[in-house]
C-alpha cells in the first residue's frame, strides 16, 4: 500500500510537471480559467434573457459544476501520452504494477478543475444577480470535490478505450465530456428525457453529484441529498472498477498481442 | 548453477490483419551463462527485440520457454521481474518534463524502493553515468547520448542481476558509445548479466563474450566472439592495402592481386572495401605471401582472421535493406 501511495505521490509530481507543458500560471489564469468563467456565464444569461430568475440559477449551477467533471475528465489524454512516450510498456512490467500510475497522472486536472469550479461558484453568482444562499453554499463544496473524484474514474476508464486505438484520445474525451454536458441535467432537467435515456445517465458521473448539489442549495431533505451522495461515489467506485479492468485488460492483451509498445 | 537466460524452442508469432502470420521467433533456442555479456546480432526484423520483450516480460511467447536465473518468463514474471533491468535504445521511455533525478524518483517508486533508498541510488547513478552535473535539468534539454545513459540509469536503480540492452547505442556518438561500453564492462566486473541486442559489430567485437547471430527468428550460430572467425572455417588470410596511384602498372593492387592469385599457396584474393584479402592454404603459406608482399612495398600487410562482421555478412547473407 505504501508503494502505491508513493508511486500515485510520483506520478502526481509528473503531471504537474507536464502540466507546465500546456499552462503558466498566467496563461492558465487568464486564458483557460477565463475562458471557463465565460462559458459558464454564457449559458447562465440565456436563462437571465428568458426572464426566468430559477432558470438562470438552475444552468447557472449546473454549469460551474460540470466545469469540476470537465477538468478531471482531461486524464485521458495524460494516460494516452503514455503510449506516445514510449513508457507504458516499462509501466507494465514494473513490480508495483501500472495502476497506482494512472491514479496520479492526472491529479493536476482535479486541481485545476477544484480551482475554476470554485472560483466560479463565489464569483459567477453575486455577478449574474443570482447570489447563493450561503453559508447553505459551503456545503456543496465537498460534494463538488467528490464530482471531481467520480469524474476522474470515468476519465480513467476511457482512457483504457483511448490507449487501444491510435490519436483517438481527444474524440473520446470530447464524446464523453459531450454526453455528460447534454444529458447529465447541466442544462436541461433530466426529467425531460425519456425514461430509458434516464436510465442510461443514472450510470454518469456528475449527474447524481449535481442533484445533491441542487438539493442542497434548495433546501432539500438530507435524505434525499445523503442518498444523491452515496449515489454519486457508488457510480464514481463503479467507474473505477471499470477503469482496473479495463487497463489490466489493455496490459494482459497487450502482452499476447504484441501491441503494448506501439506508438500513438 | 543456474544459467543466467535458458530459452527453449522459444516462438512467438504475430497475426496480421490479412489474417496471415509473421513469425518473430521460431524455435529459438538459447543459454546465456551468468556474468556473460552475450551479443544479439541480427538485421532489422530478425527477431532481437521480440526476445529481449519476452525475457523481459513485456511479451509473451506463442510456446517454448523462457527462464531468467531459474525463473519462468510466463508463469513467474513477478521474480523475473525484479530481478532483470530493461534499457530501451532511441528517445522514448523518459519523461522529458521532468529532470534526471525525477525519472529516476518516479521509477523508483515503481521498483518499490524506500524514498531513501531511491535517492541514494539515484544520486549514485547519475554519477555513475555521468550525470550528476545535469540532475535537475529536464530531460527535453538532453543529448541523445545523454538519454541512453540515463536509460541505463533506469535499469540499474533496482539493482538487477540481468540486463537486457536493446540497441543502447544507436545513434550515438563515437565518444558516448565508448564511455557507454566502458560502463558496461564496468558493470559485467560486479557480477551482472548483459543480452546486448544490437547491429553494431563493433559494439559486439568491444563487449561480447560470445554472440548469436539470429535471422528471420532463427539462431544461426553462437560461438565466443573471438571465435567467430573460425565458423567461415579455419582460414588463413592476409590483408594488405595499396597506393593504387603508383606509376607503373605493374605494382598496382589490382595488378599485384592477379600475380598473388597465380601463387600455389593462395587459394583466394578478394577486395574488402579498400583492402585486399588473400586467401591461404595454411601458416606457412601466409608468411611467405607476406614476405612477398613486403617486396612489393605494399603500404600495409597484416596477417588476418575472418572478422565479426565477415561472419555476420556471411551468414545472414546480402539481405541490404529488406526485413
Amino acid at each position: 500500500m505504501i508503494h502505491a501511495i508513493r508511486v500515485i505521490g510520483q506520478a502526481t509530481v509528473l503531471g504537474f510537471a507536464e502540466m507546465g507543458r500546456v499552462y503558466t500560471w498566467r496563461t492558465w489564469t487568464f486564458g483557460w480559467l477565463l475562458r471557463l468563467l465565460c462559458q459558464v456565464s454564457f449559458y447562465a444569461l440565456l436563462g437571465s434573457y428568458l426572464g426566468d430568475p430559477g432558470l438562470t440559477r438552475f444552468v447557472l449551477v449546473g454549469n460551474i459544476v460540470v466545469l469540476a467533471c470537465m477538468e478531471s475528465t482531461i486524464v485521458v489524454i495524460s494516460l494516452a501520452g503514455e503510449r506516445a512516450q514510449g513508457t507504458l510498456p516499462l509501466l507494465a512490467v514494473a513490480p508495483a504494477g501500472h495502476l497506482p500510475v494512472y491514479l496520479g497522472r492526472g491529479v493536476q486536472w482535479m486541481t485545476t478543475g477544484l480551482v475554476s469550479s470554485m472560483v466560479a461558484w463565489a464569483v459567477l453568482p453575486p455577478l449574474l444577480g443570482v447570489p447563493l444562499p450561503w453559508p447553505r453554499a459551503a456545503y456543496a463544496i465537498p460534494v463538488i470535490v467528490l464530482v471531481l473524484v467520480s469524474s476522474y474514474g470515468y476519465g480513467c476508464a476511457l482512457a483504457g478505450v483511448a490507449l487501444r486505438t491510435r490519436g483517438v484520445e481527444w474524440l473520446v474525451l470530447n464524446f464523453a465530456y459531450g454526453i455528460i454536458m447534454a444529458f447529465g441535467g447541466t442544462n436541461v432537467p433530466l426529467s425531460v428525457w425519456p425514461a430509458p435515456l434516464r436510465a442510461v445517465v443514472e450510470y454518469l458521473p456528475l449527474v447524481h453529484g449535481l442533484q445533491a448539489v441542487r438539493g442542497i442549495l434548495d433546501g432539500a431533505p438530507a435524505g434525499h441529498v445523503l442518498a444523491q451522495v452515496g449515489a454519486e461515489a457508488l457510480v464514481g467506485a463503479g467507474w473505477y472498477l471499470v477503469a482496473w479492468l479495463s487497463m489490466e485488460r489493455l496490459v494482459s492483451v497487450g502482452r499476447r498481442t504484441g501491441t503494448l509498445d506501439h506508438a500513438g | 548453477m543456474e544459467a543466467a537466460v535458458a530459452a527453449s524452442a522459444l516462438r512467438r508469432t504475430y497475426e496480421r490483419r490479412r489474417k496471415d502470420t509473421v513469425v518473430a521467433l521460431d524455435d529459438l533456442t538459447l543459454t546465456i551463462d551468468r556474468n556473460e555479456i552475450h551479443g544479439l546480432l541480427g538485421p532489422n526484423g530478425a527477431g532481437k527485440t521480440t526476445l529481449v520483450k519476452i525475457l523481459s516480460t513485456v511479451l509473451l511467447p506463442t510456446s517454448g520457454t523462457a527462464r531468467v536465473l531459474g525463473h519462468d518468463v510466463v508463469a513467474e514474471t513477478g521474480a523475473v521481474r525484479s530481478l532483470v533491468g530493461l534499457v530501451l535504445g532511441g528517445d522514448r521511455g523518459l519523461y522529458d518534463r521532468l529532470t534526471a533525478r525525477r525519472n529516476l524518483l518516479f521509477w523508483g517508486a515503481l521498483y518499490k524502493l524506500d524514498a531513501r533508498t531511491v535517492r541514494l541510488r539515484a544520486d549514485a547513478l547519475l554519477e555513475r553515468v555521468g550525470l550528476a552535473d545535469r540532475a535537475d535539468d529536464p530531460v527535453e534539454r538532453f543529448s541523445r547520448g545523454m538519454r541512453q545513459r540515463l536509460h541505463l540509469a533506469r535499469g540499474l536503480l533496482h539493482e538487477p542481476r540481468v540486463l537486457f540492452l536493446d540497441e543502447p547505442t544507436s545513434g550515438l556518438d563515437p565518444v558516448a558509445a565508448t564511455a557507454f561500453r566502458r560502463l558496461v564492462l564496468d558493470l559485467r566486473d560486479e557480477g551482472r548479466t548483459f543480452l546486448l541486442a544490437t547491429h553494431d559489430m563493433d559494439e559486439a567485437t568491444a563487449l561480447c563474450d560470445r554472440v548469436s547471430l539470429i535471422d528471420r527468428g532463427r539462431l544461426l550460430l553462437t560461438d565466443d566472439t573471438a571465435n567467430m572467425g573460425r565458423i567461415l572455417g579455419d582460414r588463413e588470410c592476409v590483408d594488405f592495402t595499396h597506393d593504387d596511384t603508383a606509376p607503373e602498372p605493374t605494382a598496382r593492387a589490382g595488378s599485384l592481386a592477379e600475380a598473388l592469385a597465380l601463387l600455389p599457396e593462395v587459394t583466394d584474393v578478394e577486395r574488402l572495401g579498400d583492402r585486399w584479402r588473400v586467401h591461404t592454404t595454411d601458416r606457412a603459406g601466409s608468411r611467405r605471401v607476406l614476405a612477398w608482399l613486403i617486396e612489393r612495398d605494399v603500404l600495409t600487410a597484416r596477417h588476418a582472421r575472418p572478422t565479426l562482421e565477415e561472419v555476420y555478412l556471411r551468414t545472414v547473407g546480402d539481405r541490404g535493406l529488406r526485413v
